[in-house]
């Protein structure tokens, strides 16, 4: 479970992105946060996975305090807590498709991984392409190898960052059909970012970030 | 669609860091390509005009025996009307009040210099040499170092040999004192009347004679004139090399004054190879990194382009704006490269001028220099730039025609480097081959790697699962990175071993004699062992090789292909004894036999290479008129370093006793007798011995290894800075290039420290693999260039150990100073 208690980002000091935000997500809760560019989205999910600390306040992980860790801690519990979807997929182009979705994996330590990720590139519909390179790779592709990179080492928390920003309104669906349904059954908690609103209306619970304050929907 | 050019530049250039690191390589490596030039070319024009006056005439006709009477009527009835000098170098000593001093003698007729001056301090002003020896009787006239070290003066006696005369002059000025010296100590100049009453033997002392020509109508004519001097006095070939105290290559040789450019420049002969070498290989791996890093440039503005295209600006304007950049860079590198040079060649110049001993204006580059080195700079950097952007963008051309155009640009840039440096076409393609096979070896790495690599399991460690996974995919940049680099590296440890080749072969030994005593003659060899029993003493004939096989000398070194005649050709010392002695090993055959009819004979390992001979050759020596042929039975390996009476050459003894010979003995360091005693006691009971002081010698070698070695270290310190320059720039633009990804690693959980883990295994393999290919391929491309070396070949272990740590040190901190690039603020 996360919990946010009054967190507050201010950059140097003059620049308010976030103001006393209070948000908890935990176990098969759905959230959706929405807001216009620049509203502060991305860097509330980036104090939440703990890349930066809030100026005041605290993010609790599992009843951690986020910045009482350490920088490793804090990179193990990103590996074994959060799983990451992000609109410009960020897959590595060394890695083959397959690669991709073991990363996740190796990350929390499974080293026997191959079947556990071909049985991902199945269900997401790449099963034929676990050799194939990023590059080799239409978006929507990419997008769905990105989801099983982050669904195949089952983490307690998904993290989406505008998961189909990048895609034509064709595959976005299909996306958003195929991110629900790996969901479904699963007790992994969701927090998503998101310009749109119908996938929005896909969760639960629904917030606006206005002015830096979040406001229920 | 067209964009302003500033515009384009500044979204396609490389930063200004990158710019600044490849402009400052290039131009070290032109200034010094340009510097080697101009100093080369100016260094002989600078010869050219004083060689006669360093001659002392038009043709010196030069020889280790006095002339026969029938050679110098044969002179005469060629040339009937000439003016004619003498002189004799050859070594002694005198005794200062209880200070021997070794000198070197220089007698002189009266007509002594035909061209030049060898101007006198006398007692009444400066005078002509010519005056004092015509008019003063027993003349001697002393160097001024003798004069201020030892407080000789004007009016004192002074004895060498037997011979006692009067210092009449001090030298103010000589026109020959480097280019014809045997360079053994201070010169004393006597009347050559005065020879024979030293009580030396001119057959027997080692002496080198010089008839001196001047013609009366000498324009245009010297080359004819010395082709019919030749002819008359029965010279077969036409090798002109005359090295210290051994003297002319042939029992007589004939040569003009501008025969003794080459000459004069023989001591940095090897070191003028040695920086063409070096130039070449420097600007060709300059090159290689301006090439390597323009494509990871294009590699890295390939979005930035492809933005353009999309936006309509035409690939031309994109190719042309890449152009416009290199052409820039151009620029400053050829005015930087050509300005450097010239001051490089300055500095240099002027270093020789004063170690030659002559005095040189400034070197002046003439305009055909200028152009064909600019010419040079332009098609290096915009023909580098040119290639990569077509290897780049040309994705339809077939990896066999992007390979093709590599190697013709390759082989035009060296073509062009080799023209300039006017090597051969030989060496051309020598250097060409070796270059493209040392390429091959590493791209073969490179292909080794990627082949084991994905065939390797891997393993558990996740950053090096990851490094293992990026280092098989990221197949062009591994490939360049590693000829790249490779190359350097092997630039960087060929000099480093050529330094531990020189330092192998100069350093004496601990244990040394204290000095070498030569033209011991037959009636001084009891006293002179019965005075020195702890000296080490050996016969000494002076013979020249007349046939190997029955072919004679001169068609065997022809047909053997022999690449420095002059070994062959020269007087040779050819000593006898019964074993071996300490520092010889046998390397073939065995050491002398009584059961062996034949006459055998011993020789020296690297003398047998140079002159292609093996066991079972014979050789027929002339020794002082009389023939003997010997069967070389054994060849063996001598440590010079000993300073021990070694030969190339030892024959069974006793073969060598019917022929006339003088002894050769080596003093070691003796316990209650200080060097000057011993220097003193020779000088009175053997005056017509030559004595080398050991010391000296060493010094002096010492000395000039020092200067080489100096050479060799600014070298080695050039190609690391290169070196050194490049990696910085590979690693800052592949820690670049890793950033992106590093940080997705760091967003979904990879801890820093096994980033960090990652990124320096993937340095590390690739480091590692370079370095030990590297040193396999410079200790192989080391014994190729040092094979045809007198150069004993050694290696400098140092490097082989030292580069892989520097190299892992220098891309571990370069990675980690730009962490703060990509890791994220934890700490507003």
């Amino acid at each position: 479970m996360i919990v946010c208690d009054a967190i507050t980002k201010t950059y140097k000091n003059t620049l308010t992105v976030l103001s006393n935000i209070d948000l908890q997500v935990g176990k098969g809760d759905r959230v959706s946060i929405m807001g216009p560019s620049g509203s502060g989205k991305s860097t509330l999910l980036r104090l939440m996975a703990g890349l930066e600390d809030p100026t005041t306040g605290t993010v609790r992980v599992n009843d951690q305090n986020l910045k009482s860790l350490s920088d490793d801690d804090r990179s193990q519990l990103r590996a074994t807590t959060f799983g990451f979807v992000f609109q410009s997929f960020r897959l590595f182009s060394p890695l083959t498709a397959r690669e991709n979705v073991e990363l996740g994996l190796w990350l929390m330590g499974v080293h026997d991984s191959k079947d556990i990720a071909r049985d991902w590139l199945d269900r997401v519909g790449l099963g034929d392409r676990e050799h194939h390179y990023p590059h080799e790779l239409s978006g929507g592709e990419m997008q769905r190898v990105a989801i099983a990179r982050a669904l195949a080492p089952n983490p307690p928390i998904i993290i989406a960052d505008e998961p189909t920003g990048n895609l034509d309104h064709a595959h976005s669906e299909r996306i958003q059909r195929l991110f629900f349904d790996c969901l479904d059954n699963r007790s992994a908690g969701l927090i998503m970012v998101t310009h749109d609103p119908k996938l929005a209306a896909m969760c639960s619970t629904r917030y606006r970030l206005d002015h830096g304050t979040l406001v229920p929907e | 669609m067209t964009l302003p050019r500033r515009t384009l530049l500044t979204i396609l250039r490389m930063p200004r860091r990158y710019q600044l690191a490849i402009a400052s390589v290039l131009t070290v490596s032109m200034m010094l390509m340009n510097g080697h030039h101009f100093l080369t070319r100016g260094l002989s024009n600078t010869l050219a005009n004083q060689s006669k006056s360093l001659l002392t005439a038009d043709i010196e006709i030069a020889s280790t025996r006095p002339l026969s009477a029938d050679a110098i009527a044969a002179i005469t009835q060629t040339l009937p009307a000439h003016d004619v000098a003498t002189r004799r170098i050859f070594s002694s000593m005198i005794q200062t009040g209880d200070t021997p001093t070794i000198i070197e003698v220089v007698a002189v007729d009266n007509a002594y210099p035909l061209v030049g001056d060898c101007l006198v301090h006398t007692a009444t002003g400066v005078s002509p040499i010519q005056t004092i020896m015509s008019q003063q009787p027993n003349p001697i006239v002393i160097a001024a170092a003798l004069a201020e070290v030892h407080g000789i003066n004007l009016g004192d006696p002074l004895t060498i040999g037997r011979f006692t005369g009067t210092v009449q002059g001090i030298v103010a000025s000589e026109p020959d004192i480097r280019i014809q010296s045997v360079a053994y100590g201070p010169r004393v100049y006597v009347h050559a009347d005065d020879v024979l009453r030293m009580g030396f033997d001119p057959a027997l002392s080692r002496m080198y004679h010089s008839r001196f020509i001047r013609l009366s109508d000498p324009a245009g004519a010297i080359d004819a004139t010395i082709a019919r001097l030749q002819a008359a006095l029965g010279i077969v070939g036409n090798s002109k090399t005359i090295q210290g105290s051994y003297g002319p290559s042939q029992p007589i040789v004939v040569r003009g004054y501008r025969d003794i450019n080459p000459a004069m420049i023989q001591g940095f002969y090897q070191l003028n190879r040695f920086f063409g070498w070096l130039s070449v290989m420097l600007l060709l791996v300059s090159c290689l990194a301006f090439g390597y890093i323009s494509w990871l440039q294009r590699y890295r503005a390939q979005a930035s382009i492809d933005q353009l295209r999309h936006l309509g600006v035409p690939y031309a304007t994109i190719q042309r704006t890449f152009f416009a950049a290199s052409l820039r860079l151009s620029h400053i590198i050829v005015g930087l490269g050509l300005l450097g040079g010239w001051g490089l060649a300055q500095i240099t110049g002027q270093m020789m001028y004063a170690a030659i001993g002559i005095s040189g204006s400034w070197l002046m580059p003439t305009l055909v220099d200028l152009i064909t080195l600019s010419a040079l700079g332009y098609v290096t950097v915009v023909g580098t730039a040119g290639i990569v952007g077509y290897v780049s963008h040309h994705s339809d051309a077939s990896p066999r025609q992007k390979q093709a155009i590599l190697g013709g640009g390759m082989a035009l840039f060296i073509a062009l480097l080799w023209g300039i440096g006017g090597g051969s076409i030989l060496e051309f393609v020598w250097g060409l081959g070796g270059l493209l096979v040392a390429i091959a070896v590493f791209y073969g790495l490179d292909r080794l790697l990627r082949y084991v690599l994905t065939r390797l399991p891997l393993p558990q460690s996740l950053p090096l699962r990851l490094a293992i996974i990026y280092l098989r995919q990221a197949q062009a940049l591994r490939t360049t990175s590693i000829i790249t680099l490779g190359m350097a590296l092997t630039v960087i440890m060929v000099i480093a071993h050529y330094k531990a080749s020189l330092l192998a072969e100069f350093t004496p030994k601990n244990s040394i004699p204290q000095l070498f005593v030569m033209d011991i003659y037959p009636d001084q060899k009891e006293a002179f062992m019965a005075m020195f029993t702890e000296s080490t003493i050996a016969p000494l004939v002076r013979g020249r090789i007349r046939t190997i096989n029955d072919v004679p000398a001169t068609d065997y070194a022809q047909n053997a292909g022999i690449d420095d005649p002059y070994f062959l050709f020269r007087e040779q010392n050819v000593s006898s004894r019964a074993t071996t002695q300490v520092g010889e090993s046998i390397r073939e055959g065995q050491w002398f036999t009584p059961e062996d009819p034949r006459i055998e004979m011993s020789i020296e390992e690297r003398f047998a290479n140079q002159l292609a001979l093996s066991l079972n050759d014979t050789v027929t020596f002339d020794m002082m008129g009389q023939p003997l042929t010997a069967t070389i039975t054994s060849i063996r390996r001598v440590d010079w370093g000993t300073f021990l009476p070694n030969f190339f050459m030892i024959i069974e003894p006793p073969y060598l006793a019917p022929f006339p010979q003088t002894h050769v003995a080596a003093i070691p360091p003796l316990a209650n007798q200080p060097l000057a005693d011993i220097k003193r006691d020779l000088a009175r009971a053997f005056p017509t011995v030559a004595v080398i002081d050991i010391a000296q010698t060493s010094q002096k070698i010492m000395g000039f290894l020092q200067i080489i070695g100096t050479a060799v270290t600014v070298g080695a310190l050039y190609a690391t800075a290169i070196g050194v320059v490049l990696l910085l720039v590979v690693f800052s633009l592949l820690s670049d290039l890793r950033q992106a990804s590093a940080m997705q690693l760091y967003w979904i959980g990879m801890p820093i420290s096994h980033i960090h883990r990652m990124i320096h295994y993937e340095h590390g393999i690739i480091i590692g693999l370079i370095s030990v290919t590297s040193a396999i391929v410079s200790t192989i491309s080391y014994a190729l260039l040092i094979a045809r070396s007198p150069l004993p070949f050694t290696l400098n272990p140092w490097p082989l150990f030292l580069t892989p740590l520097v190299l892992v040190a220098i891309a571990s901190r370069h990675w980690r100073s730009h962490q703060q690039h990509w890791t994220p603020q934890t700490d507003v």
